[in-house]
C-alpha cells in the first residue's frame, strides 16, 4: 500500500492543457446552448455591423484625394501663352523633383453656354492624379479625333457616347464617358494629351518635399496641400463611437452572461469540486464571453461587410465622388472586432468573478447566491441619471466631452433602471388575471433575464427617440446651417475654384451678369440684393483657374497658420454696413485704424503685396460672426483696402428674400445662374433630416422588435415547465396566449418607456434653453413609439403563442 | 430481551453441518426467527417438498439437498424434518411412496394428482400478511417509553447498528455470492429488505419521539440526544427537518 | 500505516450567535487504504457537510483534515483545487458529469485539469473506462447514458490518475435497485484495489455495503458499527458485540 504521493513540482494550474479542456468546454456548451446567448450575440453582432458598415461609409466620406490637387503636395499652374517657355519650366520642375504628372487645360466657348467648357489634356493613371480621372463607359481617347465627356458635360452639350464634338473646331469622337472620381460635378472634354489643342495652361502636379522652387518663368499659381489627417480623425471618432455603442452592449451581455453563469452553476460547482482552481472556473464562463464576442464579431463584421456595397452605392451621389468598394480600411475593422471582443469577455468577466468566489457547497447545490437588493440598481440608476443630465445640461450642446459622459451615464441609468422597474410593473399588476400576473410576476422573478431584453430595448428604441429628436431640431434651428431659407448667395469663381479665384470679367460682362442677378431677385418677394466684392493686389499678374485655365483674379485672403510655415486661407470680402450687420457686428463700432474685422478665432494673417513669403498681422477686431456658415466672417475694412493698395473686384451677390424661398424659386434662380455661368448656393437641403428620422425610427424598431422577439421566445421557453404545469391544470390555448402576450407587452412597456424617458430626460436637458423642439417632432413618431410598439408587441404575442411549446421545452437543459 | 445467541445460535447450530457461510448468516440474525411462526415455516417446507417433488420422483435424501441448494442454504433442514413432512403429505394423500419400503434415504416419494392441486392452489394464496405479529422490538420501545430511567434513543440505536451489521452480513454475502447463485441472492434480498424495514421503522420511531411531548416532570429524557435540551431555536429547525 | 483520511476532532459552525448552526460537532474518522466508511444519518444530519470537509470543498471551524497525511489547514484554494485533481474524488446522487463533454472528456477531465495533455489524458480516460465495461460508450454524451452508467463512469472519474480518496454522496440514491447495486459493487471493487471510501447515505442498505458505518446524528458522532465478522467469529458466539 502506498504512502502518500511523491511531492511532484508544485504547479497550481494545469497550464496549457488544462485551459484548452476549459475552452473546449465552454465552446460546446455554447454550441448546445447557443439559444440563451442569441440575444446578446445579436446585440453584439448589430453593434459590430453598424461600426463596420457606418465606419467603412465615414472613411470614404472624404474624397480618396482633393479633387483639384490629387494627392501631389504641390501644384503648379504654369501659363502656356508661350509653349517653349512652360516646357522648360515643365523640364526644369522635373529635373528638381522627378516625378510630375501633367494636365493641360484650354477653356473653349460653347455655344448657348456662358461657362467655358473645360479642354482637359490628361493621361489616365499617374503617381499624383489617379483619383482625378476615370472613363467609366466606352475607352480613353486617342489620338487628335478623339474624346470623352463627362456626364454633365454630355448633358449640357446634349451630345452622347458614339457622337461628336468639335467646340475647338476640330470635329472629335466621343469615344467614352470620363469623370474626377473625386469630384462627380467636374465638368470637363477629356483628350488625349498629344492630340488635343495646345494648353492654356499646364497643371504640375509634384512633390517638393520641402525644397525650394527652381526658377520658373510661367507659374501662374501655387497651390499646395498639407498632410490629411481627415482618416485619421475618423477612424478615432468611429472607434470612439464603437466604444460608447459596445460598452451599453456590454451591459446587456454582462446581465446576459450572469444568468449563463447562474445556469451552470452546479456544472461550475462540479468543475471545482473535479479540482479546477477559480481562474479555471473563471476561464469557462470568460471564454464563452470571448467565444460569443468572436461569433458576433465574425458575423457582424461578415453583415457589415456584405450591407457596404448596398450603402456605398446611395452614398455616392450624396457625397459627390467615387467610392473604391474594394478600399476597406481594415485596420478599422480589425480594431473594432478586437474592441467587440475585449468588451464581451469583459462583459463576462464580472460574473465569471462572482461565481468563482462562490463557496463550492453552494454552487454545487446550485443554490444561487443571496438575491442583491433592487436599491443598488435602483440607486445606481437614479446617481447615472443626474450625472448624465447635469452632464448634458452643461454641455449646451458644444462639449463634445461632456455630451459624450452624459450620454454614456444616461444611456446606464436606463440600464439600471430596468429591475426596479420590472419589479413595479410586477407589484403593479398584482390584480390582473392570473395568466398575465404569472407572466409579469415570472419577469419579476428572473431579473438579470428579463432585465438584460428590457436594456436591449429600452437602447434600441432610446437610439431613434434620440435621434428623431436631434433631427427634428437640426432641421428646424432656423439659426444654423450654411444659409438661411431666404438667402441665395451667387459667386463668380468657378465650381471647384476657391471663393477668392475670381474670374476677369469685361464691365459689360458685369453688368450683364448683375441683369441676371437682378432678374433672379425679380422673381422673389421683397427682395434685397447685396453685391459681395473682395479685393485683389493690382501688382499680381492674373492667375489661371486650376480647374478650367481661365484667367483669374486672386482676391486677397487671410490665412491662419497651421505650423510648420503651412497656412489655411480663407477669403476676405470688403465690408459693407449690411455685411457687418450680417456678421453680428455694430459698423459704427469698428475703429478707422482696423483692418479686418472676423468671426474667426484663430489670429490671421495678411499675405504682403506681390505674393511674397513675408507675412503680416493686421490690426483685427473680432466680431461674433455670422449666423451662417457660408456668409462672408472675415471682412476687409475700406481703411485695410486702402492701405495695402488693393483693389476692389466683384465677386458675387447675396440675394434676399422677404419669405422663405420656394422650390420652384431656387429652380428658376438656378436655371438663370446656370445660363449666366454663375455659381449659386441655397440652404442645403433638409430632406435628410426625415430621411434621418425616418429610417433610424424604422431601424430602432425593428431593431427592438426583434430583440423583444427573441427576449419573449427565450423567457417564455425557459418557462415552459411551468406552461406545462398550467396546461395540466387545466389552461386552454387562451392561457398561453395571454401568458406570452403579457410578457411581450410587459417587456415592450417597460423597454419603450424607460428609453423614452431616458432619451428625453437627456434630451431636454440637452435642449434646456430650446424645448419648443420637442413640439416639432410629427406626432405619428412618440405615437408609433409609446403606443405602437407595446401594442405591436402584445398582439404578436398573442398571435405567435397559439401552439404547444412541448419541442421548446424538451430542448432546455435540465 | 432473550438472548440471540441462545436463541439464533444454542437451538440451530447442533444441525449446522451445512455450508459455513449459510452458518454464519443463520447465527447472528436474531431478528428473523423472532417475528416468523414457526407453523409458517413448516407450510413453506410442506410446500416447498411438493414443489419438488412436481419435478419427478425423489428420495427422502434428495429432497433434504436439494431444498438447502434452492434456497441458498439460508433454511437449513434436518432429515427428521423432512421424514416427518413426507409422512404427513402422504397421510394427506398428496405424495405416494414406494410402498413396503423402510422409512429411510432410499424411500422414494412422487407426488399424487391431489398434491398437484394443492401446489397450485398454494402457489395462488396470498400469504397471512394481515394478522400483524407480535413484534419484540416494537414491544421492547414501548416498553422502553414507559419506563422511567431508560435511554430511549440509545435503545433504538443499539438496534440499528445491529441491524445494520446484520445487513452488512447479508450484503458481503451477496457480494461474494456467484453471479448465477440465483437463490442466495434472492434469499439474502429478501433478508435484507425485511431487515431494512426495521431500520426505517426505528429511524421513523426516532422522529416520532422528537415530537414528543417532554414527559413531566420526569427526568426520562435527561439520557435522550442532546440536541432536544439545546434551547437554540436553529437547533429545533434542524430537528424538524431532520424529523420529516 | 498513514491513513488517507483523518478527520480530528472536526467541528463545523455556520453563522454565528443565535443563529449559529453546529452542522458538525467534534467529528473524529479515520479511513485506511482499502476501507470503506459509510456515514449514515438522516437528512441535515450533518454527513453532506462531513464529506464536503473531508474534501477540502469547505473549511472546518476548527479541527484538522489530514488527506494522504498532508494536513489542509493553511491550504490556499489553488492547492486545495490541486489536492482534489490529484487525491480527491467526489461522487454526487444525480449529477457528476459536465454536459457537453463525452463520457471520455468527463473521465479525463481531472487529468487535463492537472496538466496532463489531452492525447494522455484521453488514452487514460478510455482505458478506465474499459475497466468500467463501458468501452462502448466512450463518445457519449451525459445524456446519452443512462443513471447507472452515468455513477459508474462519476466513480471512474473519481479515482482516474493516482486518486484513492473516493466521496460519495448518497451515489446511487437516485437510481432503482439492480444499477444502485452495481455502482455499490464498483465501489466495493475500488476498495478491494486499494482505494479508500468515504459513502455518506441515508439509507441502510448503502450503508450495510460499508466495512463500517459511522451514525451521525445533528452533527455527532454517536455511535459505530464494527466490520462484518469473519467466518471465525461464528465459532465463538461470546464475540457477539455488546449491546
Amino acid at each position: 500500500m502506498t504512502v502518500a504521493a511523491p511531492p511532484r513540482v508544485a504547479r497550481a494550474e494545469g497550464g496549457l492543457p488544462a485551459r484548452r479542456a476549459m475552452v473546449r468546454w465552454a465552446w460546446r456548451m455554447l454550441r448546445r446552448e447557443w439559444r440563451s446567448q442569441l440575444l446578446v450575440t445579436l446585440l453584439l453582432l448589430v453593434a459590430v455591423a453598424v461600426a463596420v458598415c457606418g465606419g467603412t461609409a465615414l472613411y470614404h466620406a472624404p474624397p480618396p484625394a482633393d479633387p483639384t490637387l490629387g494627392t501631389a503636395r504641390d501644384v503648379w499652374v504654369l501659363n502656356g501663352q508661350d509653349p517653349p517657355a512652360m516646357a522648360a519650366d515643365i523640364a526644369a520642375l522635373r529635373r528638381a523633383y522627378g516625378t510630375v504628372d501633367l494636365i493641360g487645360h484650354t477653356p473653349q466657348r460653347a455655344p448657348g453656354l456662358a461657362r467655358p467648357v473645360d479642354y482637359r489634356a490628361q493621361p489616365l493613371g499617374g503617381t499624383h492624379t489617379r483619383h482625378l480621372l476615370a472613363v467609366h463607359r466606352g475607352r480613353y481617347p486617342t489620338g487628335a479625333t478623339e474624346a470623352a465627356v463627362t456626364t454633365g458635360t454630355a448633358g449640357l452639350l446634349g451630345v452622347r457616347l458614339g457622337g461628336s464634338i468639335a467646340l475647338d473646331g476640330h470635329p472629335r469622337r466621343i469615344v467614352g464617358i470620363a469623370e474626377n472620381p473625386s469630384d462627380l460635378t467636374d465638368d470637363f472634354v477629356l483628350v488625349a494629351p498629344a492630340g488635343g489643342p495646345p494648353p492654356r495652361s499646364m497643371s504640375v502636379f509634384a512633390d517638393r518635399h520641402g525644397r525650394e522652387d527652381p526658377r520658373l518663368v510661367t507659374v501662374s499659381q501655387r497651390l499646395g496641400q498639407g498632410d490629411n489627417t481627415d482618416q485619421v480623425v475618423i477612424t478615432a471618432l468611429v472607434l470612439a463611437a464603437t466604444t460608447v455603442l459596445l460598452l451599453l452592449v456590454a451591459f446587456v451581455a454582462a446581465a446576459g452572461f450572469a444568468v449563463l453563469a447562474r445556469r451552470r452553476l452546479r456544472q461550475l460547482g462540479m468543475l471545482a469540486a473535479i479540482g479546477a482552481t477559480a481562474r479555471q472556473v473563471r476561464l469557462v464562463v470568460t471564454a464563452t464571453g470571448l467565444l460569443v464576442g468572436t461569433v458576433a464579431a465574425g458575423a457582424g463584421t461578415t453583415l457589415g461587410l456584405l450591407l457596404w456595397p448596398l450603402a456605398a452605392g446611395r452614398l455616392e451621389p450624396t457625397i459627390g465622388h467615387r467610392i473604391d468598394r474594394f478600399d476597406i480600411p481594415w485596420h478599422l475593422i480589425a480594431a473594432v472586432v478586437v474592441l467587440a471582443m475585449a468588451m464581451a469577455a469583459a462583459a463576462a468577466w464580472w460574473p465569471a468573478r462572482a461565481v468563482s468566489r462562490l463557496p463550492v457547497t453552494l454552487a454545487l447545490s446550485g443554490r444561487p447566491p443571496e438575491p442583491r437588493s433592487t436599491h443598488r440598481p435602483a440607486a445606481l440608476a437614479v446617481f447615472g441619471l443626474a450625472v448624465g443630465l447635469g452632464c448634458l445640461a452643461a454641455s449646451d450642446r458644444r462639449n463634445p466631452i461632456l455630451i459624450v459622459v452624459g450620454t454614456v451615464a444616461t444611456a446606464l441609468a436606463i440600464l439600471f433602471a430596468g429591475p426596479p422597474a420590472i419589479r413595479l410593473l410586477a407589484a403593479a399588476g398584482a390584480r390582473t388575471p392570473v395568466a398575465a400576473r404569472l407572466a409579469l410576476r415570472d419577469l419579476a422573478r428572473h431579473p438579470a433575464r428579463s432585465g438584460a431584453a428590457v436594456a436591449a430595448i429600452s437602447l434600441a428604441l432610446g437610439i431613434p427617440v434620440a435621434a428623431v429628436v436631434v433631427a427634428t431640431a437640426a432641421q428646424t434651428t432656423a439659426a444654423t446651417g450654411n444659409l438661411s431659407d431666404r438667402q441665395v448667395l451667387v459667386r463668380l469663381s468657378q465650381p471647384g475654384d476657391p471663393a477668392a479665384l475670381v474670374p476677369i470679367s469685361s464691365a459689360t460682362r458685369l453688368r450683364e451678369l448683375a441683369g441676371r442677378v437682378g432678374e433672379m431677385a425679380a422673381a422673389l418677394p421683397a427682395p434685397t440684393v447685396l453685391p459681395l466684392d473682395m479685393a485683389y493686389d493690382p501688382a499680381a499678374p492674373p492667375e489661371l483657374s486650376a480647374t478650367t485655365g481661365q484667367p483669374v483674379r486672386h482676391a486677397e485672403e487671410l490665412g491662419s497658420a497651421r505650423g510648420d510655415g503651412e497656412f489655411a486661407v480663407s477669403p476676405a470680402y470688403l465690408a459693407s454696413p449690411e455685411l457687418l450687420r450680417l456678421a453680428g457686428a455694430d459698423p459704427a463700432a469698428i475703429g478707422r485704424s482696423v483692418d479686418v474685422v472676423t468671426g474667426r478665432a484663430q489670429s490671421l494673417v495678411m499675405f504682403a503685396p506681390s505674393r511674397s513669403r513675408d507675412i503680416e498681422h493686421p490690426p483685427t477686431t473680432r466680431i461674433p460672426g455670422p449666423r451662417y456658415t457660408s456668409l462672408p466672417d472675415t471682412l476687409l475694412t475700406a481703411g485695410g483696402v486702402s492701405r495695402h493698395h488693393l483693389v476692389a473686384v466683384r465677386a458675387g451677390w447675396l440675394i434676399q428674400s422677404g419669405q422663405q424661398l420656394t422650390g420652384p424659386q431656387l429652380a428658376t434662380a438656378r436655371r438663370i445662374a446656370a445660363q449666366a455661368g454663375l455659381t449659386i448656393e441655397s440652404r442645403d437641403s433638409q430632406a435628410v433630416v426625415r430621411t434621418v428620422r425616418a429610417s433610424a425610427t424604422a431601424g430602432g424598431l425593428v431593431l427592438a422588435l426583434a430583440v423583444l422577439a427573441m427576449a419573449v421566445g427565450l423567457i417564455r421557453s425557459e418557462g415552459a415547465a411551468d406552461l406545462r404545469t398550467l396546461t395540466a391544470t387545466g389552461a386552454d390555448a387562451g392561457i398561453r396566449r395571454t401568458l406570452t402576450a403579457a410578457t411581450a407587452g410587459g417587456l415592450a412597456l417597460l423597454g419603450v418607456v424607460l428609453g423614452t424617458l431616458g432619451a428625453g430626460l437627456g434630451l431636454a436637458a440637452a435642449y434646456r434653453n430650446d424645448l419648443a423642439v420637442f413640439g416639432h417632432v410629427p406626432a405619428i413618431y412618440p405615437l408609433i413609439f409609446l403606443v405602437g410598439v407595446p401594442s405591436a408587441a402584445t398582439a404578436a404575442g398573442w398571435l405567435l403563442a397559439g401552439r404547444e411549446p412541448a419541442t421548446i421545452a424538451r430542448r432546455m437543459p435540465p | 430481551m432473550p438472548d440471540p445467541a441462545k436463541l439464533g445460535g444454542t437451538r440451530r447450530n447442533p444441525q449446522c453441518h451445512l455450508g459455513r457461510r449459510a452458518c454464519q448468516a443463520r447465527m447472528y440474525t436474531g431478528y428473523d426467527t423472532e417475528y416468523s411462526p414457526t407453523g409458517r415455516v413448516h407450510m413453506s417446507v410442506r410446500h416447498a417438498l411438493l414443489a419438488l417433488l412436481s419435478e419427478g420422483p425423489k428420495y427422502g435424501l434428495q429432497l433434504r439437498q436439494e431444498f438447502e441448494a434452492r434456497t441458498g442454504e439460508v433454511w437449513p433442514l434436518n432429515v427428521g424434518q423432512v421424514y416427518t413432512t413426507m409422512q404427513r403429505l402422504e397421510r394427506d394423500g398428496l405424495v405416494a411412496s414406494d410402498d413396503g419400503a423402510e422409512p429411510g434415504p432410499q424411500k422414494s416419494f412422487r407426488i399424487t394428482p391431489e398434491g398437484g392441486a394443492e401446489l397450485a392452489a398454494w402457489l395462488a394464496t396470498p400469504p397471512a400478511a394481515d394478522v400483524p405479529p407480535r413484534d419484540e422490538l416494537v414491544i421492547k420501545v414501548l416498553v422502553a417509553t414507559r419506563l422511567p430511567g431508560v435511554d430511549v434513543l440509545g435503545i433504538l440505536q443499539t438496534h440499528r447498528r445491529h441491524l445494520i451489521e446484520t445487513m452488512s452480513r447479508y450484503t458481503r454475502l451477496k457480494e461474494d455470492a456467484a453471479e448465477d447463485d440465483l437463490g442466495l441472492l434472492l434469499v439474502a434480498d429478501a433478508e435484507i429488505f425485511r431487515l431494512e424495514a426495521f431500520v426505517r421503522w426505528l429511524d421513523t420511531a426516532q422522529a416520532r419521539l422528537r415530537h414528543r411531548p417532554p414527559p413531566s416532570a420526569t427526568p426520562t429524557a435527561t439520557s435522550t440526544a442532546a440536541p432536544a435540551r439545546t434551547p437554540s431555536s436553529a437547533r429545533v429547525r434542524r430537528g424538524a427537518r431532520a424529523g420529516r | 500505516m498513514t491513513p488517507v483520511l483523518e478527520l480530528r476532532a472536526v467541528t463545523k459552525v455556520y453563522g454565528s450567535g443565535a443563529v449559529a448552526v453546529h452542522a458538525l460537532t467534534g467529528v473524529d474518522l479515520s479511513v485506511d487504504a482499502g476501507e470503506m466508511v459509510a456515514v449514515m444519518g438522516p437528512s441535515g444530519s450533518g454527513k453532506s457537510t462531513l464529506l464536503t470537509i473531508a474534501g477540502s470543498l469547505e473549511q472546518p471551524t476548527t479541527g484538522d483534515v489530514l488527506v494522504e497525511g498532508t494536513p489542509l489547514a493553511g491550504m490556499s484554494p489553488a492547492d486545495r483545487a490541486r489536492l482534489r485533481r490529484r487525491h480527491v474524488g467526489f461522487v454526487f446522487q444525480d449529477f457528476n458529469l459536465l454536459p457537453g463533454l463525452t463520457a471520455t472528456e468527463n473521465l479525463a477531465l481531472p487529468l487535463e485539469l492537472d496538466g496532463v495533455r489531452a492525447r494522455a489524458a484521453a488514452a487514460a480516460a478510455r482505458r478506465a473506462l474499459a475497466d468500467l465495461g463501458l468501452a462502448d460508450r466512450a463518445g457519449a454524451y451525459p445524456d446519452e447514458l443512462s443513471g447507472g452508467q452515468r455513477q459508474r463512469i462519476a466513480i471512474g472519474r473519481a479515482l482516474v490518475g493516482e486518486r484513492r480518496l473516493l466521496l460519495a454522496d448518497e451515489p446511487s440514491g437516485a437510481l432503482d435497485t439492480q444499477a444502485g447495486e452495481s455502482v455499490m459493487r464498483l465501489l466495493r471493487n475500488a476498495c478491494k484495489r486499494g482505494a479508500a471510501a468515504v459513502l455518506a447515505t441515508h439509507d441502510a442498505q448503502l450503508a450495510a455495503w460499508a466495512d463500517r458505518v459511522l451514525f451521525v446524528r445533528d452533527g455527532v458522532a454517536v455511535d459505530q458499527s464494527r466490520p462484518p465478522a469473519g467466518p471465525e467469529s461464528l465459532l465463538a458466539p461470546g464475540t457477539e458485540p455488546p449491546r
